[in-house]
C-alpha cells in the first residue's frame, strides 16, 4: 500500500516546528509514531500536504516528576513509559492501559503517548480502504452526510475514540499543555475531545499537544484500567474502562470512570461518582449499581462502528465498569499511604 | 519396523536455511528488468450490468503501457468441471460480487498504475442483488447465471440404502441445524503474480500456487496456447491451505498484460485484494437428523446441507461433497441420505479450506454430544460406538485399508485424562471430543497422477524432476528425504527441479493433502528405478545378487556386512557411465481410485487411496459475565500412516489448532454488510496469536497404510478438522448448552449461557444439557 | 515531490540516499536496496510480516517512513548472519521446525531479536507476549516459541 506524497520536515526545536503549524495549518500534521496517521494516509483517510516529524524534538521525549505530577511529553514512545520504574506501583492504572495498546514490543517502540491521545476515531465503516467507501455514500466522517453506523442513518457522525489511554488519563485527573506559536495553555485532558465525530479533537490547526501533566498519587487513592478484546493483541477495544476511586481507608469519598470505546469522546459517568461516595469502599451492591449506570449512560452512545454486537457491548460496558472499579478500590485500599508505597 | 536411514526421523526441513536468512524469493520479491506494475480495476457494484467502459483517459496517462479488459480475452469461461464453467476473468457482460475484475492497468509505477485505474471511466446498470442464501433460492430472487436456474450451482444428492426405514427403526432420532458464516484463508503471503512473455511467445509465469499443473492448462486455455508454451515457474509460496488450487482471474490478467505491454508485469494483491477477489470458506446451514440405537449407534442419517458459494462455481462439486465424505469416513450409519447444495449469492466466490463445512463437521458432533446426553452415554464412547474401522466400505463404496481412528480416540482422551474430567469439572470449565477423517486425494481425471525422473551425476549428486509443489507445508523436504533414503546418499546430495510445468511431468498438486501419497510416491518409485540399475552394475562387481545389495551413507554395499566393504556409489555411477548409459529412471504413480467415480452424477466406488483420522480433545474455561472462552490444553492424535518427518507433522498438528479450533471456532468469521466484507484485514478478522494459543499436546498414531510410500497418508488436516470439532465441543460443555453456530465469539457465547439462565423448566429446551443444567439451576 | 536525502547504516553497511518523503522504510529495503527479506503482508502494521530493527528495537517498517529512519542503524534478516555464522535464533529456527511457509518468518526473528537484545534472558510468556504482535497463519506458534526459548536456555548455559 503507496502512501500518497506530501512534503516532510523536520523541525530542530519545538519554535520551529509550532512556527510550521502556524504557517501550514490544517494542511499539515504532527506525525510521531505515525502508527495511525499513516495507516489513515494509506487508506486515504487523511491527506495532509506535508508531515511535521518530532523525531528530532528530544524536549517531547521526556518523562520526569515535577511538583507532584508526573510530566510525560508527547513524543515519549509507550514503551518508555512502560519501561520508567516508578510508574509500576504509582501509576499502575496507567502502566496496564499503556501495556494494552497495539502489541508489546511493536506498537510500543513507535507509537507515542501523544499519538495515542490524539489518535482520530475509528468506525468499521470508515477505517477502510478507498476502494471499500467508493463502493458506498461518502459518510458524515469522510465529509458526506449520511452514517452508516448509526441504524435508519444519521446527520452525525457515530464514530468512536479508541484511545486506550485517555480513559485512564481522564480518570486520574490528568491535563496537558497544547502550545501553538503565540500561546501556550494547560487544560484538563477531557477537554481535549470535542465529543464531534467528524472532528474529535478541540486542537486547532495551528496547535500541538506538547505534554501530559498526570497527578502524582493521593494516600487511599487508586486507579485501573479494563480493556475487553476478542484476541489477546493487536485489537481495539470492545469496551475499555478507567476507574479512580479514592477512600478513608473504609469509604469511597471520591470516584471517577471513563469508558472508552463506546462514545464519540472519552465518556464520562458522571452518576457513578454519587453512587459510591460515602458507601463502604468495595461494597459490591454498589458497584453493581455503578456499573449499571455505565452501561445506561453507554447506551445512548453505542452504534453499529465495530464488528461486535451493539447488545454485547452495551452489557460489557457493565462488566468492565465492575471490574475496573473494584481493582482500583482494592489498590485504593491497599495504598492508604503512598510513603509506604514507594 | 524396518531400518530407514532418514524417513521416520526428524528432519529440519531443506528449504529453512533460505527462508531465515530472507534469501527465499516470494513472488512479489521478483524483479526484472524493464518490469511494469499491474493494478487491477474492481467492481464497486455486487450485481450489474457493463454499459460501458471507458479507458481513453487513462490510456493518455504518461508510463501507462498496456490497459487490458474483457475485449482483451477469448471470452472463455473458466470452471473446474465442464459444466461448472461459469466464470469469465474479466468479464464484459456483467459483473456478481463487489471486487470482481473489471479491467487492469500495467504502468511503470504503482503510483501511476493506481492513477489509471481512477481514470477510467465504467458505465454500470445496478441490478438487484442477493446476500443470503435462502434469499437466494426464493423464487422472486434476482439470477446470477441464466443457465443456473433457482442459483443452485451444484447439487450433490447421495442416497444408500433406506433412510426412512433406518429412522423408523431407531430407538431416538433428532434433527439439529448448524450454522457458520464465512472464513478465510488469511495466507501470509498476499497474492502475487509476474508474468513475462520470451521472444519466442513462451510464457513465464510465477505465483503462489497449489499445484503449477493446475494452473497452466487453464492458462493455456484462457490465453488460446499451447500448453508447452505457458511455464508456470516455481516460486516460494506463502501458504494455500486450499485457497490457490485452481487459476485466478489475476494470473490471465497479469499475462494479458505482460503480452500486451510486451514487457513483465508484476501485480501484487493487497490484504484486502486477498480477501475478497482470492477465494473464501463457504458459509452453511446443514440440517441433521440421526437415528440411533439403544447403544448409540448410528442407524440413519439425512443431511440437506445448503452452502453459500458465492458468484461463480470455484472447486464447487467437491466442496459440497467433502463435508459429508469426511462424515462418511470417520463413522459408519447403515443408510445416508445426503443432498448438498452450492448456492449462488453476489458475493466473492468460495473454495475449499482446512476446515471445510466447520458447521457440518460440528455439526455431526455435536449431535452425537446431544445424542449420548439424552442415551446417558459419553462422549467418547458415543465415539467409539461409531468409529470407523480398518477393512470397511464407506457408504459410497470406499474402502478402508488402514484406520487407527478408535486408537487415536483412546489415545487422545487418555492422555487429555477424559475419565478423570469428564463431568467433574467445575462449572464453565468445559472438555470436549472430536473426530474426522481426511481423503488422501480426489478423483483428479487426467491429472490423478505424477510422473518423476531422478538422475545421477558422476559425483553421487542426484537431481530430482518432479512437479509436487511446496506451498510451505515441507514438500520439498519430502521428496529430498525420500530420495536421500532410497538411494543411500545425504539430503545435501539432492536437487530438486521441482513445479515448474516447463520440465516437470503432471502432478496432482498440493491441493488435496495427496502431496506425500502420489507426488512423494512417484518419486519414491523412480529412484527404487534408479538404484536398480545401481544394484545391477554393482552386483557385477561384487558378484553378488541385486537383491543383496543395500544403499546406505554414500556406498552401495553387501546387506549385513558394513557399510565399509561396499563400493562407493559415485563409483558405481560413473562405471554405468563409462559403459555409454545414463543413471536416470522415471517413476509413476497412479492411486487405485474408481476412475468412474464422479463427484455429482456418480459419487460412488473408491475414492482416493487412503483416509487419515484424528481426534482431538479440547478443555476451556468461559468466562461466565464476558463469554470470553480460555482454552486450558489441547490434545491431537492423528493416525498419519507413518510419520515420514514426525517434527514436520507435528507442525501441522499445532498449525491445525491453531486455524481450526481456535480461530476456526473462536474468532473467526467474515462480517458483511450487504455485499462487502467489513473484516477484509487481520486487524478485525481475528487470526489467533501466539499469546492465544494452548498447550498442545500432539501424539502420532501410525497404521501403516499398504498403498502409501512407507506407509503414509494425510497428515495434519484431520486435525483442522477434529479441532473444530473439539473446540466447539469443550465451549457447549462448558456453558452446558449446545451451541449452533459458528464461530463461538464472545457475544455468541455468553448470550447463549444467559438463555439458559432465563429458562424456567429445563425440559423446555432439549438443546439444553441435562445434567450440566441441574447444577446450575436448582430443581424447579 | 522532491526526493531528499538520507544518511543510515543498514546491516552494517553505510548509505547516503535520496528517497521521496512518501517512501516508507519497508519500499525502500525491498524496491531501492533489494532487501526483500522483509515482507509486506497488510501494509497497516498488524501482521508483523515487515518488523526490522531500528537502533536495536523491532518497528513496523511498513509504518516507518524512510526519512524518519535517518541517521538510525537498521537490521534486516538479511544483516542477521554475521561473517557467514547463522544467528542462534536461526539456526533455532531451523532445527525446531519453526519455519513452515516462511512468509512471516523474517518479521518473527527480528522480533525474536530485538526482545532478546533487551532481555537475554526472557521466560516463555515473555516471548509469547512479544512474539504476539507477528501473525503466523502455518505453525500455530508453538515451535517458534520453543526456538526461541531454546535460543535462551542455550545462552544461560553458556554463562
Amino acid at each position: 500500500m503507496r502512501l500518497p506524497p506530501f512534503a516532510y520536515e523536520r523541525p530542530r526545536d519545538l519554535y520551529e516546528a509550532l512556527e510550521l503549524l502556524n504557517t501550514f495549518g490544517k494542511d499539515c500534521r504532527v506525525l510521531a509514531g505515525g502508527t495511525d496517521l499513516l495507516v489513515r494516509m494509506k487508506q486515504g483517510l487523511a491527506t495532509p500536504s506535508r508531515l511535521i516529524s518530532l523525531k528530532d524534538l528530544p524536549e517531547l521525549a521526556t518523562i520526569n516528576e515535577s511538583d507532584g505530577f508526573l510530566n510525560i511529553g508527547t513524543a515519549v514512545k509507550l514503551a518508555d513509559i512502560l519501561a520508567y520504574e516508578p510508574i509500576q506501583y504509582r501509576w499502575p492504572g496507567l502502566l496496564e492501559a499503556v501495556k494494552s495498546v497495539g502489541a508489546p514490543s511493536i506498537q510500543h517502540f513507535s507509537g507515542t503517548i501523544g499519538g495515542n491521545l490524539c489518535q482520530d476515531n475509528r468506525c468499521q465503516f470508515y477505517n477502510q480502504s478507498k476502494f471499500f467507501r467508493q463502493a458506498r455514500q461518502t459518510c458524515n466522517k469522510a465529509g458526506g452526510n449520511t452514517c452508516f453506523a448509526w441504524k435508519g442513518g444519521s446527520d452525525k457522525c457515530h464514530s468512536i475514540c479508541q484511545s486506550d489511554s485517555a480513559p485512564i488519563l481522564i480518570a486520574m485527573d490528568a491535563r496537558i499543555t497544547i502550545k501553538s506559536k503565540n500561546e501556550s495553555r494547560t487544560i484538563p485532558l477531557e477537554e481535549l475531545y470535542s465529543s464531534v465525530g467528524e472532528r474529535p479533537l478541540t486542537l486547532a490547526d495551528d496547535e500541538m499537544l506538547t505534554e501530559i501533566h498526570v497527578p502524582g498519587p493521593v494516600p487511599g487513592a487508586g486507579c485501573a484500567f479494563e480493556k475487553l478484546t476478542y484476541r489477546s493483541s493487536i485489537d481495539y477495544a470492545v469496551v475499555s474502562a478507567g476507574a479512580y476511586v479514592q477512600t478513608d481507608g473504609s469509604k469511597t469519598v471520591n470516584a471517577r470512570l471513563i469508558i472508552g470505546a463506546v462514545a464519540r469522546g472519552p465518556l464520562a459517568i458522571a452518576a457513578v461518582e454519587k453512587t459510591l461516595k460515602d458507601r463502604t469502599a468495595g461494597d459490591e451492591e454498589a458497584i453493581d449499581q455503578a456499573g449499571r449506570e455505565a452501561m445506561n449512560a453507554a447506551e445512548a452512545f453505542i452504534a453499529n462502528n465495530i464488528t461486535q454486537p451493539v447488545e454485547y457491548r452495551t452489557q460489557m460496558v457493565s462488566v468492565i465498569t465492575k471490574r475496573a472499579l473494584s481493582r482500583a478500590t482494592k489498590r485504593a485500599l491497599s495504598h492508604t499511604d503512598v510513603s509506604e508505597a514507594k | 519396523m524396518s531400518n530407514y536411514a532418514l524417513v521416520g526421523k526428524n528432519m529440519p526441513r531443506v528449504d529453512s536455511k533460505a527462508k531465515v536468512t530472507g534469501q527465499a524469493l516470494f513472488t512479489a520479491d521478483l524483479k526484472f528488468p524493464k518490469m511494469l506494475v499491474g493494478k487491477i480495476l474492481r467492481s464497486p457494484h455486487p450485481h450489474a450490468r457493463i454499459v460501458d467502459i471507458d479507458i481513453s483517459a487513462a490510456l493518455n496517462i504518461p508510463g501507462v503501457k498496456a490497459i487490458v479488459t474483457g475485449h482483451d480475452t477469448i471470452q472463455r469461461k473458466w470452471g473446474v468441471f465442464g459444466y461448472t464453467q461459469d466464470q469469465l476473468f474479466l468479464p464484459a457482460d456483467k459483473v456478481r460480487f463487489i471486487g470482481e475484475e473489471i479491467a487492469a492497468v500495467a504502468a511503470i509505477d504503482e503510483d501511476t498504475a493506481q492513477q489509471a485505474i481512477d481514470c477510467i471511466r465504467v458505465e454500470y446498470e445496478v441490478l438487484d442483488a442477493v446476500f443470503d442464501i435462502m434469499e437466494s433460492l426464493a423464487p422472486d430472487a434476482p439470477l446470477l447465471h441464466e443457465d443456473f436456474p433457482h442459483n443452485i450451482n451444484v447439487h450433490v444428492p447421495i442416497n444408500v440404502g433406506d433412510v426412512e426405514k433406518g429412522l423408523a427403526e431407531s430407538y431416538y432420532v433428532r434433527e439439529d441445524t448448524f450454522t457458520a458464516v464465512e472464513d478465510s484463508y488469511f495466507q501470509g503471503e498476499p497474492y502475487a503474480v509476474v508474468a513475462r512473455f520470451d521472444m519466442d511467445n513462451n510464457l513465464e509465469i510465477w505465483m503462489p500456487n497449489a499445484g503449477p499443473h493446475m494452473k497452466a492448462k487453464p492458462l493455456s486455455n484462457a490465453l488460446g496456447i499451447p500448453l508447452n508454451k505457458v511455464r508456470v515457474r516455481k516460486i516460494t509460496i506463502g501458504g494455500a491451505f486450499g485457497g490457490r488450487s485452481e487459476i485466478a482471474p489475476a494470473d490471465l490478467i497479469c499475462a494479458l498484460l505482460a503480452r500486451k505491454s510486451s514487457r513483465p508485469v508484476k501485480i501484487v494483491y493487497t490484504r484486502e485484494e486477498n480477501s475478497i477477489a482470492t477465494r473464501q470458506g463457504h458459509a452453511l446451514i446443514t440440517t441433521i437428523k440421526t437415528g440411533v440405537g439403544q447403544d448409540g449407534r448410528v442407524i440413519a442419517r439425512d443431511i440437506t446441507c445448503y452452502m453459500d458459494g458465492g458468484a461463480y462455481s470455484s472447486t464447487g462439486p467437491i466442496a459440497v461433497s467433502v463435508p459429508f465424505l469426511c462424515m462418511e469416513q470417520a463413522y459408519k450409519m447403515e443408510h445416508v441420505r445426503y443432498n448438498g447444495y452450492r448456492v449462488y449469492t453476489n458475493k466473492p466466490p468460495r473454495g475449499m479450506i482446512r476446515i471445510h463445512g466447520r458447521a457440518f463437521a460440528c455439526g455431526v458432533d455435536t449431535q452425537l454430544d446431544m445424542i449420548g446426553d439424552h442415551l446417558g452415554i459419553d462422549p467418547v464412547t458415543m465415539r467409539l460406538v461409531n468409529a470407523r474401522e480398518a477393512g470397511e466400505f464407506t457408504n459410497t463404496k470406499s474402502h478402508v485399508a488402514s484406520c487407527a481412528m478408535k486408537d487415536t480416540i483412546t489415545k487422545a482422551s487418555d492422555r487429555a485424562g477424559w475419565k478423570e474430567k469428564w463431568g467433574k469439572l467445575p462449572p464453565l470449565r468445559g472438555i470436549g471430543i472430536g473426530c474426522n477423517s481426511v481423503q488422501t486425494g480426489f478423483p483428479m481425471g487426467i491429472r490423478g497422477g505424477s510422473q518423476a525422473t531422478i538422475k545421477l551425476n558422476e559425483d553421487g549428486g542426484a537431481t530430482v524432476i518432479s512437479g509436487v509443489v511446496d506451498n510451505g507445508q515441507g514438500n520439498d523436504n519430502m521428496l529430498v528425504q525420500i530420495t536421500a533414503e532410497e538411494l543411500g546418499i545425504r539430503p545435501e546430495d539432492v536437487q530438486l527441479v521441482t513445479a515448474d510445468t516447463e520440465v516437470t511431468s503432471s502432478d496432482p498438486g498440493a491441493y488435496s493433502q495427496v502431496s506425500t501419497f502420489i507426488g512423494g510416491h512417484a518419486v519414491k518409485n523412480a529412484a527404487e528405478n534408479v538404484r536398480k540399475q545401481l544394484f545391477d552394475a554393482a552386483s557385477k562387481v561384487l558378484k553378488v545378487d541385486p537383491d543383496d545389495l543395500m544403499a546406505r551413507d554414500r556406498m552401495i554395499c553387501v546387506k549385513g556386512s558394513p557399510t565399509e566393504t561396499g563400493i562407493p556409489l559415485k563409483k558405481v555411477i560413473r562405471m554405468i557411465l563409462a559403459s555409454g548409459k545414463s543413471v536416470s529412471g522415471q517413476g509413476e504413480y497412479w492411486p487405485k481410485v474408481d476412475p468412474k467415480r464422479e463427484w455429482v452424477k456418480n459419487p460412488f466406488g473408491q475414492m482416493c487411496g487412503a483416509f487419515s483420522f484424528g481426534t482431538t480433545v479440547a478443555e476451556v474455561e468461559v468466562d461466565s459475565e464476558t463469554g470470553k472462552v480460555k482454552v486450558i490444553e489441547v490434545t491431537v492424535a492423528q493416525d498419519v500412516g507413518f510419520a515420514l518427518n514426525p517434527l514436520v507433522i507435528e507442525g501441522q498438528f499445532q498449525g491445525s489448532v491453531a486455524m481450526g479450533g481456535q480461530g476456526g471456532i473462536l474468532t473467526e468469521g467474515h462480517v458483511w454488510d450487504k455485499g462487502s466484507v467489513l473484516n477484509p484485514t487481520q486487524l478485525e478478522y481475528k487470526v489467533p496469536l501466539a499469546c492465544d494459543m494452548p498447550k498442545i499436546n500432539t501424539i502420532i498414531v501410525e497404521s501403516n497404510d499398504p498403498e502409501g510410500p512407507y506407509g503414509t497418508k494425510e497428515s495434519g488436516m484431520s486435525i483442522a478438522m477434529s479441532a473444530a470439532q473439539a473446540y466447539a465441543a469443550a465451549v457447549s460443555n462448558a456453558i452446558g448448552v449446545y451451541m449452533t453456530d459458528f464461530p463461538l465469539t464472545p457475544d455468541k457465547v455468553l448470550g447463549a449461557l444467559q438463555n439458559k439462565m432465563e429458562l424456567e423448566t429445563p425440559n423446555q429446551n432439549e438443546d439444553v444439557m441435562e445434567k450440566t443444567l441441574e447444577l446450575v439451576v436448582p430443581a424447579v | 515531490m522532491n526526493k531528499q536525502s538520507l544518511e543510515i547504516i543498514i546491516n552494517g553497511e553505510k548509505y547516503s540516499l535520496a528517497v521521496e518523503p512518501n517512501r516508507t522504510l519497508l519500499e525502500m529495503l525491498r524496491d531501492d536496496l533489494e532487501l526483500t527479506g522483509a515482507k509486506e503482508g497488510c501494509g497497516e502494521g498488524v501482521c508483523g510480516s515487515c518488523t526490522v530493527l531500528m537502533d536495536g528495537k523491532p518497528v513496523r517498517s511498513c509504518l516507518t517512513l524512510a526519512l524518519e529512519a535517518s541517521g538510525s542503524h537498521v537490521t534486516t534478516v538479511e544483516g542477521l548472519a554475521q561473517h557467514g555464522e547463522l544467528d542462534p535464533l536461526q539456526q533455532s529456527f531451523i532445527d525446531h521446525g519453526a519455519v513452515q511457509c516462511g512468509f512471516c518468518t523474517s518479521g518473527m526473528l527480528m522480533g525474536a531479536k530485538g526482545l532478546l537484545l533487551e532481555n537475554p534472558h526472557a521466560g516463555a510468556k515473555e516471548i509469547r507476549n512479544s512474539l504476539s504482535g507477528h501473525i503466523c497463519r502455518c505453525t500455530g506458534y508453538t515451535k517458534i516459541v520453543e526456538a526461541v526459548e531454546s535460543v535462551v536456555e542455550s545462552s544461560k548455559e553458556k554463562r
